[in-house]
């Protein structure tokens, strides 16, 4: 009898949540894209409500809204930050498709205009999400006054960027390559130019990022800590635009506009490359050569169709270059060599989107994606000035990653209460872990032979992700959204089903108060090969989890509270407790020899982080910015490291501070302000010296992650002077990176005396300190 | 215009080079650091002597040798049987003359002025059940595919704990009194696993993964030249059945032994310290039991 009851209470629970009619009053569905007036760019989480019915929607990342509305006279407002809130009259007879455009707000003199409100709206049913304000980002008084995506998000709370000088996200407690980068919904497999001192995304080129280091929709999948999504501008639809920029490092251009008369299809190219390398070599004479360089090319085209077809093409492709080459003489031959030394690594991604409004309640994001990145690292050695049989060799050793996807999402408005996202993901991975290639050929290109080792035919393993998600408007203060995903894992004809449920809560306490709670189970199938957990270098490759490397995986929860506090002053605090399984940790990984098997220095263990991360944002007026702090707690368990015991994760930073302010003295004149001070990165230094069983000297390490270098401390200030003409502005930015001049450890370690082998000392490599950087900007 | 241009930001770039620096670290920031006994013993049960050796660690920093000491207030315990101590000056060891046996208790304790106390211990593995060598002549094919013997181990594996093995194989060289080591092919699953450590003087340690609890036959083949198939020629084996501490001191050993090396590449390496398991010491203090079979 009793299970009787039980029986009915959730019969009748599941009922209610699937109560889909008794909203049976919305008979008519709106659906569209909200849009640019200025740029036709497609404009992302504007807020659409329907005034006096209390049903709230928001655009996607195609600027696509869905909403049911009643028969009748309505009301529809769209209210995106610093635009023009527009609420417009209608009756609608029957399901529409609608093409609506917002005119931007011009502020007042010295005034911010921003495109997001917030960086974690109240609204917003997920904990742990921030919206990156890419204006700013762009005007960061970063190293060499270049902008920098990634820079930008390591200022943000719960993101730390690990050691000095690399372009590495931390987030949470996790890892480097616990990450979904996400660049136009394509993974991008390395963030790093120039040897991580910037990153490879171009700000420019940038539309919107949102980074989920909480909670996570189920469309995501395949990293454990979390979601960086990139969407790339679209181009504009009304006019050519576009920059050009120059500085020290780098310079960039950018063009944007539309092909043809009809406002149908519409470009936006980006180019950057170093110049660095054209204007000063130290190292270059007669005999020697360095060339250092990097470029990125990003691309985009749109084409609308009709009302309810799009498509999209869009590309990115970089390249670092470090080339050493030398002549020498052998003293006892009197023969000449030309050696030389070319390590090449970069990205390459590109993207055919098809979006359809198949009615007004369906809508289809459909892609054929490919993404690749390697890594080619060749010595040769060549036999000059001499006309009998030169000799010619040469090793090139290659790592890299190739992936082949499709995607399908699917967006499904089953009431104004229910919206129901859904859809499929194929991946098939190709992993290159590394191999080589020797050459030995004469002068003529004749080869004497080719000798070819390690992982030559690569290893191929398979992604298949199904997933839904229900968007449950309980009421006016009830949001859940929660779903599930099924990834399909096939490596060497094995199966592994991976199942992770999402669930994410929020609350409305009242207008300016919002509790949001996230639950996230995750996984991880690809791992990056690196030391200390410091991605990014050309010698780190991607490895598959295969044989008795098991996949990586996460539980997470989360809490968190927004407070607005006033239009333009918003408060969130968030904490969070993260498990790990099966996280990885290398041990002298030897990236030289690729004959050697990588999983021999693969351990697997566990680990866990905690911590709170406060965030209190001003996002308009003449001063904007920032203030964040946290509070962290990560560690790390390996039955073969520090004997078996629990310790601190090598980026287990405690207290982080991050500020950035941003003056707009007047129209002319912005002041730049960004300090970063907490914590810094742990390091493992010996205590003591022994000998070991065979007569030995080693190093007693004592615990790992024994030593905390003195505190972090970095403050880069700058300044944009903006001049206006007829057509085109000017933008001047001068920048001065640590300005304190203060010694940050980028690197802490032993090495053995010279002399005395006996002795070791402690070595560390410092940041740079007081470095002025300009650049300057033309924009038409 | 190079000029030019040199001019003009050869300064910055001197500036970000010279602002980029490397310097010592201030040892005393590394923290106050206690000297700690280190003891080094691997107790073996067909040996009648027990060797051990004490020393002192050194502050990393300091440019002097760790001290081999020669002096100690020390127990060695057998079984709880207290054992009488000397020191090999020639050596620089302390022994206990005594035989040991699968499953004895072997103890340490040693006291010393400025030192914690250290203690240690360990229970000699047992023999490995239903352990039969044999030669099956000329019945395998080496990597030439040329005929060869096949040197068998078998032994039942015990399914409650992970166990650690290991076996050297020598030839004796005809018309000479030498052995060599047998070269052989490596194509046995645990002489492939990732927990294979290979010794400078060619013992081969691995983990029963792959066998947990079952009857494990390992065959090796000698290669050619190794005294294959030819019926005058001795094989020596020497077969070990490892403490865990034991395989874990080797493991780490190598680890350390390779991370250290790699020093000059990548100065990101996590750094890997030697399992100990001395309480409040450094060092070894484990047992293996050991098999020695002359075959033919």
């Amino acid at each position: 009898m009793k299970q009787l009851e039980i029986k009915k209470t959730l019969l009748l629970s599941i009922l209610l949540l699937f109560s889909f009619s008794s909203y049976s009053q919305y008979s008519r569905n709106l659906s569209g894209y909200v849009s640019d007036y200025r740029t036709g760019e497609a404009l992302i989480g504007v807020k659409i409500s329907l005034l006096s019915w209390g049903s709230v929607t928001y655009t996607n990342q195609f600027g696509y809204f869905n909403l049911s509305v009643p028969v009748g006279d309505i009301q529809l407002e769209f209210d995106y930050s610093n635009y023009k809130q527009v609420v417009y009259d209608l009756n609608l007879k029957k399901d529409s498709n609608v093409l609506v455009a917002l005119k931007e707000h011009v502020g007042g003199f010295g005034t911010n205009n921003f495109r997001r409100k917030s960086l974690n709206d109240i609204e917003s049913p997920i904990v742990g999400k921030t919206d990156l304000p890419i204006e700013l980002i762009e005007s960061f008084p970063y190293f060499l006054a270049e902008s920098d995506l990634i820079k930008g998000l390591q200022m943000i709370p719960g993101v730390n960027a690990g050691n000095e000088g690399f372009s590495n996200l931390y987030v949470r407690g996790g890892s480097a390559d616990q990450n979904l980068l996400l660049l136009d919904g394509v993974p991008v497999y390395n963030n790093n130019h120039f040897f991580g001192l910037f990153s490879v995304y171009n700000s420019e080129a940038v539309n919107d990022a949102q980074i989920y280091k909480g909670g996570m929709p189920s469309k995501f999948g395949g990293r454990l800590s979390s979601v960086i999504d990139i969407t790339m501008d679209e181009g504009n639809t009304n006019e050519m635009s576009g920059n050009l920029t120059t500085g020290l490092m780098s310079a960039r251009l950018l063009l944007s506009g539309p092909i043809g008369s009809q406002d149908k299809t519409t470009y936006n190219f980006s180019l950057r490359r170093t110049i660095l390398d054209r204007l000063f070599d130290p190292n270059r004479d007669d005999n020697s050569e360095t060339i250092t360089n990097f470029y990125d090319l990003n691309g985009k085209l749109k084409h609308r169709i009709d009302k309810k077809n799009q498509l999209f093409a869009s590309i990115y492709t970089g390249r670092d270059k470090y080339e050493l080459s030398d002549i020498s003489t052998d003293s006892a031959t009197n023969q000449n060599f030309r050696t030389g030394f070319l390590l090449k690594w970069g990205n390459l991604t590109g993207n055919l989107r098809w979006n359809h409004i198949f009615n007004s309640k369906i809508f289809l994001n459909l892609s054929v994606a490919y993404t690749q990145y390697q890594s080619n690292l060749t010595y040769t050695n060549e036999q000059v000035g001499t006309s009998r049989n030169p000799q010619f060799t040469s090793r090139e050793r290659t790592n890299g990653i190739r992936d082949f996807i499709i995607n399908s999402d699917w967006e499904y408005n089953l009431t104004n209460r229910h919206k129901v996202n859904f859809g499929s993901s194929f991946i098939r991975h190709n992993f290159n872990t590394g191999k080589e290639k020797s050459e030995n050929k004469n002068i003529n290109n004749t080869s004497n032979g080719i000798a070819e080792i390690g992982n030559i035919n690569g290893t191929k393993t398979y992604e298949l992700a199904l997933f839904a998600e229900d968007n449950f408007r309980i009421n006016k203060y009830h949001f859940l959204q929660w779903g599930l995903r099924l990834n399909n894992y096939i490596t060497k004809g094995n199966y592994v089903p991976l199942v992770s449920p999402r669930i994410n809560y929020r609350l409305i306490l009242n207008k300016k108060l919002a509790f949001k709670s996230a639950y996230n189970r995750t996984y991880q199938v690809t791992n990056l090969m690196t030391n200390r957990g410091t991605g990014g270098l050309a010698t780190n490759f991607w490895s598959p989890s295969i044989d008795e490397i098991k996949p990586q995986s996460a539980h997470q929860f989360s809490l968190g509270f927004a407070n607005k506090i006033n239009e333009n002053l918003q408060l969130n605090i968030d904490g969070y407790y993260k498990i790990m399984q099966n996280v990885i940790e290398v041990t002298n990984p030897n990236f030289f020899d690729v004959s050697e098997d990588w999983k021999n220095f693969v351990k697997q263990g566990s680990g866990n982080a905690y911590g709170m991360e406060m965030m209190i944002q001003k996002n308009q007026g003449w001063v904007t910015g920032w203030f964040g702090y946290t509070l962290s707690y990560t560690n790390r368990e390996y039955e073969t490291l520090n004997s078996g015991n629990s310790f601190p994760f090598s980026f287990d930073q405690r207290h982080m501070f991050k500020v950035y302010t941003n003056w707009k003295l007047d129209d002319y004149l912005t002041l730049l302000g960004a300090l970063t001070a907490g914590s810094s990165p742990r390091f493992t230094m010996p205590t003591n010296k022994y000998y070991d069983l065979n007569g030995n000297l080693v190093l007693d390490y004592g615990e790992v992650n024994n030593f905390q270098p003195n505190p972090y401390i970095r403050f880069d200030v700058g300044w944009i002077r903006t001049t206006y003409g007829v057509g085109v502005s000017q933008e001047m930015k001068i920048t001065f990176y640590n300005v304190l001049a203060t010694k940050n450890p980028m690197s802490v370690f032993a090495e053995q005396d010279d002399v005395q082998q006996q002795a070791f000392k402690a070595m560390k490599y410092n940041n740079p300190r007081f470095v002025p950087g300009i650049t300057y900007k033309m924009i038409f | 215009m190079g000029n030019i241009v040199l001019r003009l930001f050869g300064p910055l770039i001197v500036i970000i080079l010279i602002s980029c620096n490397a310097e010592e670290v201030d040892p005393a920031s590394i923290g106050v650091v206690q000297e700690k006994l280190v003891v080094n013993g691997i107790i073996e049960n067909l040996s009648d002597t027990l060797y051990f050796q004490l020393s002192s660690s050194e502050y990393a920093y300091n440019a002097e040798f760790p001290e081999k000491l020669d002096t100690a207030d020390m127990e060695v315990k057998i079984n709880g049987n207290l054992q009488p101590v000397n020191f090999d000056p020639f050596k620089e060891k302390f022994f206990a003359t005594t035989q040991t046996k699968e499953n004895d208790v072997v103890e340490i304790t040693v006291k010393k002025e400025r030192f914690q106390t250290i203690f240690a211990k360990t229970i000699i593995p047992s023999s490995p059940k239903n352990y039969e060598v044999k030669i099956l002549e000329g019945q395998g094919l080496d990597s030439r595919n040329e005929q060869s013997d096949i040197v068998q181990i078998s032994f039942i594996d015990p399914p409650e704990q992970k166990n650690y093995y290991g076996f050297k194989l020598l030839y004796l060289e005809q018309g000479t009194n030498v052995f060599r080591d047998v070269i052989f092919e490596k194509n046995d699953m645990v002489l492939l696993g990732s927990d294979l450590i290979e010794q400078n003087d060619k013992t081969f340690i691995f983990s029963d993964i792959g066998f947990n609890g079952e009857n494990k036959v390992l065959q090796i083949v000698p290669e050619s030249g190794q005294g294959n198939f030819n019926p005058d020629v001795k094989y020596l084996l020497f077969f070990y059945h490892l403490h865990p501490d034991y395989y874990r001191y080797l493991a780490s050993l190598k680890s350390y032994n390779e991370d250290f090396g790699n020093n000059d590449f990548s100065p990101f390496r996590l750094s890997s310290g030697v399992f100990t398991n001395v309480s409040n010491g450094l060092g070894i203090w484990s047992s293996q039991y050991q098999s020695i079979d002359t075959l033919r």
